[in-house]
């Protein structure tokens, strides 16, 4: 951990330290907008962004935009889920799939998921589908390659007692395979939630013909060159992706890490 | 007879890691299979439990032995319990039935206290009489065990042997224990089975009858197997280190006799 290469004395004080960066990083914008070195339609300050966000959420689009998003990125991200965790399987256990499929997968790991828009809106039309496509792209590819890699490192000892005490075929799977490898699992499932989320907000930004979600807000408000909305709107997405990954993957990821012991690995 | 193998070989592409090799185990009896490293001891084991197919010949066990590795090889998200529990869990016995064979599984090592606490909660000892806990809890006839203490320190390897012949007097299983360390095999078996370098052969097949327990140092009778194994070993090591060297191996210097006794017992 890079808090070790700090005295131990200043460990205990980090998170204060890290509310003072952030309120002055806070002041900082503040000051600069109060300055007025740059007009406020191109810096707004906190109260013009906070009285946004307020009018939106009285006016009642911030919300349902909130919880469209919420709604894409979650099918999204459940449909990859399945497929990744299905194909993951398959690519650990099946040379054959590895040695094709597995390869080509890891080759379009590095393409960003936005690329297929263009496909996925002459394949599905400009609707919904083409959305959820680029999202389930965008997190497929982590979740089947945690799974695959999460199998590939299991001991082999380890599948040797499994077979050796009985577990085989679908219990072998069931049993010993998924709960195995579930803290790579669940680190694939974080990355893949990263993924699908700015899968997401790159496909609410270029798509025209979604008229709600956060990611629509965001352009509007360039759109109508509001930057109080702008960075309102930034600040809302950041929020809920930083969110979902505290309050969600990191407590599950310490219960496990905690179990399996691998905690501080 | 608890076990028969006839005439077993097993070959990996062109290497040949067992020849030819024709054993029977009677019920209860405690084997060692000792010999250099790579001579097919731990092949045999493995062929013994059904994990690796033998090229050709027979092995003939009654029922699914129990196995022991040299690592627990526990699953770290199952409790100790749970974890003992599990060959059970996997044949289908209920509940209650098979945490009562998973406890009565744990008396025998002196676990129970640990039986809720995680694998990674316990010392590699801990985890090791665990996984002999594992090992017996349907109660099979054979328990094999494939260099199960190697892991181990010193201090707790002692106090291991020392636990499996208790276990071993009080259930009667026959076991057929890998070691490349004589002082173990000496101290355990009834009987030891040498193995030659690749292709492993059966080089040589004691019976030890000195009482227990024993003190492989001390007991006279002991130490002069000792010396016999030893003097058997140390040629098939040098076979080996030849083999592995690069054409100019010297042999090991013959005068010199403590450093020798260890290269030999240690091998």
């Amino acid at each position: 951990m890079s808090s070790s290469t700090l005295r131990p004395t200043l460990d205990r004080s980090i998170p204060l330290l890290r509310i003072g960066f952030y309120l002055l990083l806070f002041a900082l914008w503040w000051g600069l907008a109060a300055w007025g070195v740059w007009p406020p339609y191109l810096l707004p300050s906190p109260p013009e962004v906070g009285g946004f966000l307020l009018d939106s959420l009285k006016d009642g689009t911030l919300l349902p935009a909130v919880l469209t998003s919420l709604v894409r990125v979650g099918t999204g991200y459940l449909i990859s889920l399945v497929i990744g965790t299905g194909l993951g399987l398959l690519l650990a256990r099946v040379r054959l799939l590895d040695e094709t499929v597995g390869t080509t997968i890891i080759g379009l790991q590095s393409l960003p998921s936005i690329c297929w828009f263009p496909l996925a809106l002459l394949w599905f039309g400009l609707n919904e589908n083409a959305v959820l496509f680029v999202v389930v792209m965008g997190a497929l590819f982590a979740v089947t390659l945690a799974v695959r890699a999460g199998v590939r490192n299991l001991p082999p000892l380890t599948l040797r007692a499994a077979r050796m005490l009985g577990a085989t075929g679908f219990r072998l799977w069931w049993y010993v395979l998924l709960p195995a490898i579930l803290p790579a699992y669940l680190a694939g499932m974080r990355q893949g939630w990263a993924f699908a989320w700015r899968s997401l907000m790159s496909a609410e930004l270029l798509s025209q013909s979604l008229r709600t979600g956060v990611g629509h807000l965001l352009t509007t408000g360039r759109d109508l060159n509001d930057m109080a909305m702008v960075l309102g709107m930034i600040g809302v997405i950041l929020a809920i992706g930083l969110l979902v990954e505290r309050a969600v993957f990191f407590p599950l990821e310490r219960i496990v890490a905690r179990r399996w012991g691998t905690e501080g690995a | 007879m608890a076990i028969r193998i006839d005439r077993v070989t097993r070959a990996f592409g062109e290497t040949v890691a067992l020849s030819e090799i024709s054993l029977t185990i009677p019920d209860g009896q405690f084997v060692s299979l000792v010999g250099p490293s790579g001579c097919g001891k731990s092949t045999l084991l493995a062929i013994i439990a059904g994990l690796d197919p033998a090229t050709t010949g027979r092995v003939e066990v009654g029922s699914t032995p129990g196995v022991v590795f040299q690592e627990p090889a526990l699953f770290p998200w199952r409790n100790i319990r749970d974890n003992v529990a599990f060959g059970p869990e996997m044949q289908g016995v209920k509940k209650a039935e098979r945490y009562s064979r998973a406890d009565a599984a744990l008396r025998m090592v002196h676990l129970t206290r640990f039986a809720h606490a995680f694998p990674h909660q316990l010392s590699g000892g801990m985890r090791q009489r665990a996984a002999i806990a594992r090992a017996l809890v349907s109660d099979p006839a054979v328990l094999l065990m494939d260099e199960p203490f190697a892991a181990l320190d010193a201090q707790t390897r002692t106090l291991l042997q020392a636990e499996l012949l208790t276990v071993w007097e009080r259930t009667r299983k026959t076991v057929v224990f890998v070691t490349h360390a004589l002082d173990e095999a000496l101290y355990l078996s009834d009987r030891i089975i040498l193995m030659s370098a690749r292709p492993g052969r059966v080089l040589a097949d004691l019976t030890v009858d000195a009482p227990r327990p024993r003190d492989p140092q001390a007991d006279p009778a002991l130490a002069s197997l000792r010396a016999h194994l030893l003097a058997l070993l140390s040629a098939e090591v040098e076979a080996l280190a030849r083999a592995e060297h690069d054409g100019d191996w010297q042999g090991l210097a013959r005068p010199a006799p403590p450093a020798t006794a260890n290269i030999g017992a240690e091998i």
